[in-house]
């Protein structure tokens, strides 16, 4: 029997080439595999935002490497194939294959003399190729397309970028001394409420210094608008909830005062002094705390003792309704208040330059355009109304525009009034009236209270571009006659 | 170099030599037709036959002779012909009567008992008596009555056809067709063979060929063939290309899907790898390679193929359809084979 010679040198070459055969298989692998995710890439970049699209890229790519591992390692590599690879590369004629697979026990012993030849004559032969000559190492056709696919991506990202809009500019020095001026008065108004409204929840007063603070900042005129306009939204939607917590207050208070007891008070609630009405209530139910006393001293009868007793708690219910009614009104007074130097702020803002959208910045109802110098020049003027907002109610409309008062508008002032500067267009109407010179069957007050609640309701709910905002305030200002004027018997009201 | 290997490589180099000088022996009488020799003598140390198709005058008839005058046997040739019956080739039992006029029945052998036959024009006799020739083929052996007759070893048929002429012959059966290892066809020689061949045939030098090698040492070759291993995958191959002549299987090209009717048996595979083995041994090699197996694989298979009526109608030549096999089956299938 024929010893067999060794084939471990022909096995140690063949796991040599088998490694470096795994290593080429991981780049093919990975570059077929980057490729097809690339183009995978292309396509979603189009529909996700640039930072997706780099998270995914960074992902693919660890996918890519993945995959490429897992074609590297976990598929097998057939040793027969690779010595067979090597045999054809080195032209050698299967004799490294041949001599893997051709084992002992060949039947006769020439046989067995074969295969050792074969054994002998592969070990000899070793070591005339290395993996890179027996796989191509060249660069896979999917990666000599990779650029594709790669730029690719790179469009939608670019198309993305070129259509960011430019950083806002910086505030002029015009808007941000305007800016500065509304953060001092926000928190003189929240300082002064403050110390008025100490037992009350002071969220509201917070907002309003959060805000003040937040103008301080280096902030555009764009955001400060939104600032302003998100703070309004919240107050007036606090103001809703006090407006229906104190409907429901005054309806309870109402019941309460029925009875004689609050007759000299109910006047005073009706007109909403809830301050004075408590006191009277106080006052009535001193005197009948002294009542009581007196009745008890004397012995009078239990009934007796019994109605004074439940007068005086339904009093003391009543002036606990009455406070509440006070504090809330003080509340829903600086909420109000609040709005209003919101509004006004947020309307001289917007007449300022750097507002986003040239039809706002250069729409003026009525007013041409202003040059530049001519802006910076009533900066001054402008800074002014900011810093005393409250004691300039309204400017009255544009004579230049509407004309007198009383003057029906003819079709050429119509088209004049259309917006002359603006690249959008917008109409306008008039609502004429007949007037028979009759009294009107509404209370004055009661009916510009119902206007102006309706008129900052419309202006609250941010439908108007805010440009128009304080034109269309002054509008209702307008109306509101001063004390000269008011007719008699109309009362004060809020 | 072991001790253990040095008889097996002197062997094996013995026999390239032997293998060299006999076709080499053969081509002093034969110009060109270099691998037609070749194959012959594969043929030869295949232990198998071979089948020779050419128009006339190509030399077949002088190539065999030629093979036979290089090796040391008994050669016998047989012009099959329409009215040859089988006894002209196995011979028959004739009565003879000896000295003493006691009459007694003799086997009289026929000219099949040689060791190298020329079946000339074999398509030309009758089923039957190609069938009688075609026995003593497959069986190395001669039936009589009730007696077998052994024939002598090397037993070795050349068969040829002439390709034109097909009226009045008798194209052999698919199933007879088998028996030989190898269908070799024989094309024109180029320009320069040709007037060599004129040179050779029509002046006065005209070289013949010399006996070279014994019949002992022939089977002695024929036995180192069988001895020459084989690798599995090596194995594998032929029989993928084996399979692949059939339609419809998995490895089978569109062409043989289209074309052919019936593929290779496992005769072919066996044909290919002795061919194979004859092939490496040839070349000093210790082991058969897949381009030993592709190299036999038309000689081989060509005749086992049966083409459908597309395929005949189409003029599609087997050649043809082994050449879409070839190309189609891998040398090696990866994951197919036992790593080591």
């Amino acid at each position: 029997m024929t010893n067999l010679p060794s084939i471990e040198p022909v096995r140690s070459e063949v796991r040599t080439l088998a490694t470096g055969r795994r290593k080429i298989r991981f780049f093919r692998v990975l570059g077929s595999a980057v490729f097809v995710l690339a183009v995978v890439l292309a396509v979603v970049a189009w529909f996700v935002t640039t930072s997706t699209t780099g998270w995914l890229a960074l992902g693919f790519l660890a996918a890519g490497v993945l995959i490429a591992i897992g074609g590297a390692l976990l598929l097998p590599v057939d040793h027969i194939a690779v010595a067979k690879r090597y045999d054809d590369a080195v032209g050698t004629k299967d004799l490294l294959s041949s001599s893997l697979e051709l084992q002992q026990g060949a039947e006769a012993p020439l046989g067995q003399a074969f295969v050792a030849a074969v054994r002998e004559d592969a070990a000899a032969a070793t070591g005339k190729a290395r993996s890179r000559d027996l796989y191509p190492t060249s660069t896979p056709r999917e990666v000599k397309w990779l650029p594709a696919p790669v730029l690719a991506v790179l469009v939608p990202i670019f198309v993305d970028w070129s259509n960011e809009e430019p950083p806002p500019p910086p505030p002029a020095p015009i808007v941000r001394a305007a800016l500065d001026e509304s953060a001092a008065w926000l928190e003189e108004l929240a300082n002064r409420a403050e110390d008025a409204l100490a037992d009350l929840r002071l969220e509201s007063i917070q907002k309003v210094k959060n805000l003040s603070d937040a103008l301080k900042e280096k902030i555009s005129k764009r955001d400060a608008m939104a600032e302003l306009a998100r703070l309004a939204s919240q107050l007036d939607k606090e103001r809703k909830d006090l407006e229906s917590r104190r409907m429901e207050l005054e309806k309870n208070a109402a019941k309460l005062a029925r009875g004689e007891d609050a007759k000299d008070a109910r006047r005073d609630m009706d007109a909403g002094r809830y301050r004075e009405a408590a006191n009277k209530i106080k006052k009535k139910l001193a005197k009948l705390e002294e009542e009581l006393a007196e009745k008890l001293r004397k012995k009078a009868g239990k009934m007796e003792i019994e109605k004074i007793k439940k007068r005086i708690a339904k009093l003391k219910e009543l002036l606990a309704e009455l406070e509440k009614l006070d504090a809330l009104g003080q509340e829903l007074g600086f909420l109000v208040e609040t709005l209003e130097a919101l509004d006004r702020i947020e309307g001289q803002l917007g007449e300022l330059g750097e507002f986003d959208g040239e039809e706002f910045d250069e729409a003026q109802l009525g007013r041409m355009r202003r040059p530049r110098n001519a802006q910076q020049q009533d900066g001054q003027q402008q800074r002014r109304l900011l810093v005393m907002p409250s004691s300039e109610a309204g400017k009255g409309h544009s004579k230049k525009v509407l004309g007198g008062a009383k003057r029906a508008l003819s079709d050429g002032d119509e088209n004049e009034a259309r917006l002359r500067e603006g690249k959008g267009k917008s109409t306008f109407g008039q609502v004429k009236t007949a007037n028979d010179g009759s009294r009107s069957r509404t209370a004055f007050q009661e009916a510009l209270m119902a206007a102006k609640r309706d008129a900052d309701d419309v202006i609250y709910r941010q439908n108007i571009p805010v440009g128009y905002r304080n034109y269309i305030r002054r509008y209702f200002e307008i109306m509101q006659p001063d004390d000269r004027t008011r007719p008699a018997g109309s009362g004060e009201g809020r | 170099m072991s001790e253990e290997t040095t008889e097996v490589r002197q062997k094996v180099e013995q026999f390239r030599t032997d293998f060299d000088k006999l076709c080499t022996e053969i081509g002093k009488e034969i110009v060109g037709y270099r691998d037609l020799i070749r194959l012959i003598v594969t043929g030869l140390f295949g232990r198998g036959h071979v089948l020779l198709e050419g128009v006339p005058g190509l030399g077949k008839t002088m190539t065999v002779r030629a093979l036979s005058s290089a090796i040391h046997t008994e050669f016998s040739r047989i012009q099959f012909t329409p009215d040859l019956m089988p006894a002209d080739i196995v011979g028959t039992t004739v009565v003879v009567q000896g000295d003493d006029g006691h009459k007694e029945f003799r086997f009289e052998r026929g000219p099949v008992f040689a060791n190298v036959i020329l079946a000339d024009e074999i398509n030309r006799a009758t089923p039957k008596t190609q069938s009688a020739l075609l026995e003593a083929m497959q069986e190395h052996s001669v039936t009589v009555g009730s007696n077998t007759h052994s024939l002598d070893e090397p037993f070795f048929v050349l068969g040829t056809q002439n390709p034109l002429e097909m009226e009045g012959t008798y194209p052999l059966p698919e199933a007879q067709l088998d028996r030989f290892l190898f269908k070799v066809l024989i094309d024109y020689l180029d320009e320069d063979s040709l007037v060599e061949v004129i040179d050779r045939t029509t002046g006065s030098n005209n070289p013949k060929a010399e006996p070279v090698l014994s019949k002992e040492r022939i089977l002695e070759m024929i036995d180192l063939v069988r001895a020459v291993p084989i690798a599995d995958h090596v194995k594998r191959y032929a029989v993928r290309i084996a399979r692949a002549t059939h339609p419809h299987s998995d490895v089978a090209p569109n062409q043989v899907n289209q074309f052919v009717k019936f593929g290779s048996s496992p005769r072919g595979i066996q044909a290919m790898i002795i061919g194979a083995k004859v092939r490496a041994l040839s070349e000093g090699r210790y082991h058969v390679a897949c381009e030993d197996v592709s190299e036999m694989a038309k000689p081989a298979l060509r005749h086992r193929l049966i083409l459908n009526f597309e395929g005949e109608a189409e003029d599609i030549k087997t050649d043809d359809v082994m050449d879409a096999v070839l190309q189609a089956v891998p040398e090696i299938k990866e994951g197919q084979t036992a790593n080591a």
